[in-house]
Parts: structure tokens; sequence; C-alpha cells
């Protein structure tokens, strides 16, 4: 057995404060399989790696200086967005890399996925300079270094 | 603390203005939804956890959805709403006058020396309830204890409420076969639709945490706080979510009726059984098993839930099948 269906017995020890009962460990899984069931979802246990937590440390710089400089455009007086959309290469990428890539876009402010095709991503973008640091492709290096 | 809740109560009156300014109805069930998020954080800074969690299933995503499916259905010449200014100037000045009026009345509404606060029933009940109900929680403690009548009355009132709403939607309830019909959407590629990849990815990972929190809820619920109310909504609007984002759930609307009704009944059970041990209705304290006040609420909590989140689905799922014809 694989160490990522673990996550959920590690998250409910965490909220019940590590209170080992058998009764009630047993017991909410029951009923966590049932509603799985009743409503089909086919949940996914991704495994998290230290290529994940690596990355998501640099994300959360780049979220804090995209703000900062979304922010200083916003309050300058000569501010006019340029409301570009453009198309980003994602051939032979894995579809969870995928999905981290489309939110990681979403996530840093000024630029948003608004679609995603089979081999290309739509991307808004509300500055040229925005889509010229995604086309240079420094975090698509970064997610294909997860794996 | 008061600095969080002043800057919160501020972005209220900001996103109620936003509303009343507002050009479209999707705009203004935007607006709602961001109105009820704020509450949620003004909640949870005032120490109601409880409250927080139902505005949040109730509020930001159960009443969202039913709009704007009903939006999606108005004609067009509706969905542009107008902004009579003059009217609404005169409107808000003559609010604003009367609250000023009333200002030196409601002055001392919160204090602790108002008739509310030094009713006798307040102080038996803090010092009173470990002793009567055998737990904790307060909240718990006089919604399926001391006012368990009162408790009754909301869940029947939510089934109503829920099977009243089926009568009118789908008139031909009584016909035959074809009243509750199943609900069957429509299965698009193979499990995952490529446009909606994004989120129902990030779904998928989430719902199991999720349900893990709404059963948290659940059974802690006579020692902390939430309850049967909050955790049933909490899955219904985990349901809501996961049909959205995938369109492959499929629920047999006569089910959810029937998990509705059965719990209302079980709840009436426990009930009864106070009687045939020599008590009242709904004196579960006459029942001979160890713990009964315990586990009487217990049952009582998860009765609540079931109703609460079967009727939730049943609505939603109700109007998603106007929008389907």
């Amino acid at each position: 057995m694989h160490i990522k269906y673990s996550y959920p017995l590690i998250f409910w020890l965490i909220i019940t404060d590590f209170h080992l009962s058998l009764i009630s460990i047993v017991g909410s899984f029951g009923a966590l399989m049932c509603m799985l069931k009743i409503i089909k979802a086919k949940p996914i246990w991704p495994r998290i790696k230290w290529g994940h937590l690596k990355y998501f440390c640099w994300l959360i710089k780049q979220i804090f200086l995209s703000s900062i400089s979304v922010m200083l455009a916003a309050w300058s007086r000569k501010f006019e967005v340029e409301s570009v959309f453009c198309e980003i290469d994602i051939k032979n990428m894995r579809q969870d890399l995928t999905i981290l890539y489309a939110h990681s876009i979403t996530l840093t402010p000024g630029t948003m996925t608004v679609d995603v095709q089979k081999n290309h991503l739509l991307v808004h973008s509300i500055s040229l300079s925005g889509i010229q640091e995604l086309e240079e492709g420094k975090m698509k290096k970064r997610i294909a270094n997860i794996q | 603390m008061t600095a969080a809740i002043t800057i919160l109560s501020s972005c209220l009156i900001g996103v109620a203005i936003k509303i009343l300014f507002s050009r479209s109805t999707l705009e203004v069930i935007i607006s709602a939804s961001v109105l009820s998020i704020t509450l949620v954080c003004l909640y949870l800074f005032m120490d109601a956890p409880d409250v927080a969690m139902t505005e949040a299933a109730l509020g930001a995503c159960l009443s969202t959805v039913v709009l704007l499916t009903i939006g999606s259905r108005m004609p067009k010449l509706l969905t542009k709403a107008v902004t009579p200014y003059l009217s609404l100037f005169i409107g808000l000045l003559s609010a604003v006058a009367v609250i000023l009026m009333c200002y030196k009345q409601i002055n001392n509404y919160s204090s602790i020396q108002k008739p509310v606060h030094l009713h006798y029933s307040n102080k038996y009940y803090t010092s009173n309830l470990k002793e009567d109900m055998g737990i904790p929680a307060f909240i718990a403690g006089i919604l399926a204890g001391y006012r368990s009548y009162d408790t009754l009355g909301e869940s029947l009132v939510i089934l109503i409420a829920g099977i009243s709403l089926i009568l009118i939607i789908n008139p031909n309830l009584g016909g035959g076969e074809s009243g509750v019909n199943k609900t069957h959407l429509k299965n698009e590629g193979n499990n995952i639709d490529r446009n909606k990849s994004m989120l129902s990815i990030i779904c998928r990972i989430i719902i199991p945490y999720a349900l893990l929190i709404c059963i948290y809820i659940q059974i802690n619920g006579e020692v902390s706080p939430g309850g049967g109310f909050q955790a049933g909504s909490l899955v219904g609007s985990v349901f809501i979510v996961y049909s959205i984002c995938s369109r492959t759930i499929s629920i047999n609307k006569k089910y959810l009726v029937i998990t509705a009704i059965g719990s209302v009944l079980l709840y009436c059970f426990i009930g009864v059984s106070g009687i045939i041990f020599g008590g009242n209705f709904l004196n579960y304290g006459v029942i001979p098993l160890p713990h009964s006040q315990h586990l009487a609420i217990f049952i009582i909590e998860l009765a609540i839930g079931i109703n609460v989140a079967s009727i939730i689905t049943l609505i939603y799922l109700t109007f998603h099948d106007i929008r389907k014809r």
C-alpha cells in the first residue's frame, strides 16, 4: 500500500487533535467511503514529493513579486490596460502537471488561464510583460523539474 | 480583533452600496455572494464558527447557485437592472433618518442588564446543562435537549419546504412514474471534460477532505460547535460543487425524498421511545440505557444532518432539471 492512501488518516488525526479512538476512525472512514460511493466521485490521492514543496515556495515568492508589480502599475497615473490573449504551448506535459501549471498562472496576479486545450493553454494578461515572462518559460521549466 | 471587525463591517457596507448601484443581475448575484463570504469572516471573528459554517454553505454556495440557475433562465429585458437613483436616494435618506431617531433607544441593546439576559431560564441552562443532558456543549444541549420540540418543528419545516418545491416545479408528481424522475446528467467524454479539467481535478483532490470535515462536525456536535444543521448543509454544498465540476453525478431524487422523510421519522421515533418507557414525548432520560441522553442527542443530530443534506441536494437538483428542459 502506498503512502498516498494515508493522507486522509493524517488529516483526520490532525483535525481531531490525535484522539485515537478506533470507533471514530473506522466509522468516519466508512461514512467517507459511503458518501464517495453515493456521488460516484473518483478521488485523486496526489503523491506529494520534495519537488512540489520547493516549487510551492518559489510560487509564493512569485505571487508576492507580481502582486507588488501589479499594485504599483494600478496606482501609477499612466496605467493603461493592454489586454492580451496568448496561447502557451503544453505539448508532452503530464495532465497533473498541466493543471498545476494552469493554476499557477491564475494564482500569479496579472495573468489568468481562461481555457485548457489539448496542446495549449489560453492565457489572458493585463500587460505585455506578463506574457513575455510566461513565454520565457521559467515556470514551465520548474514544473518540468518536479517529476 | 476589534480592528478586524471594523474593517469587515465597513467592507459589508461597501458591498451593500455596490449591490444597490450594480447594472446587471449577474453583478448583483456575485456581489451578494461576496457579501455572504464577508459575513462568514465576521462571524468567525465574533466567535460563532457554527453560524459561519451555515452561512458559507447556504448563503455563499446554495443560494448563489440557485439564483444563477434562475437568472440564466430570465428574459434578457429583466436581467438589465436599471437603478432608480432618485427613489433610491429618498429611501436611503428616510432609512438614515429612522435609524437616527431610534438611536437613543437601541443604544444599550447588547448590555448585560437587559431583560433578555436576566431571564431565569438562561441561568438555569448555564448551571444545570451538564447534569441534565450529560454533554458539555450548550448549543447542542439546548437545541436537541431542552428545546427539542422546536428542533422537530424546524426539521419538519425543512422537509415540507423541499417537498413543496418539488411538487410546484414537477407538477405531475402524483401522475405515475414520470413524477420523481431520475436526474442523470449527460456523461461527456470518459470521465473528465477537458475544458473543465482545472476545476474538476482540484475538486476530486479536495472532496474527500471536505467530507471528512463534515463527518467530524457531525459526530462532534455534542462537544464542540457544530452539529446536524451545519454538517448537513456542508455535505449538501459538497454534493453541489461536485455536480457542477463533473457532469457524471446521478442521484435519484426519489431516494433523497425517502431519506429526508426517514430521518424525520427517526427523530419522532426517538421521541416516542420516551413515552414507551414511561416519560413524556422527547424525554430521553427515562430510556434504560447507559448515557441515554447523550446517545439520543447524537441520533437526533444525525437525523437532522441527513434531513438537511438531502433537502439541500434535492433543491439544487430540482432547479438544475428546469434548466435542462
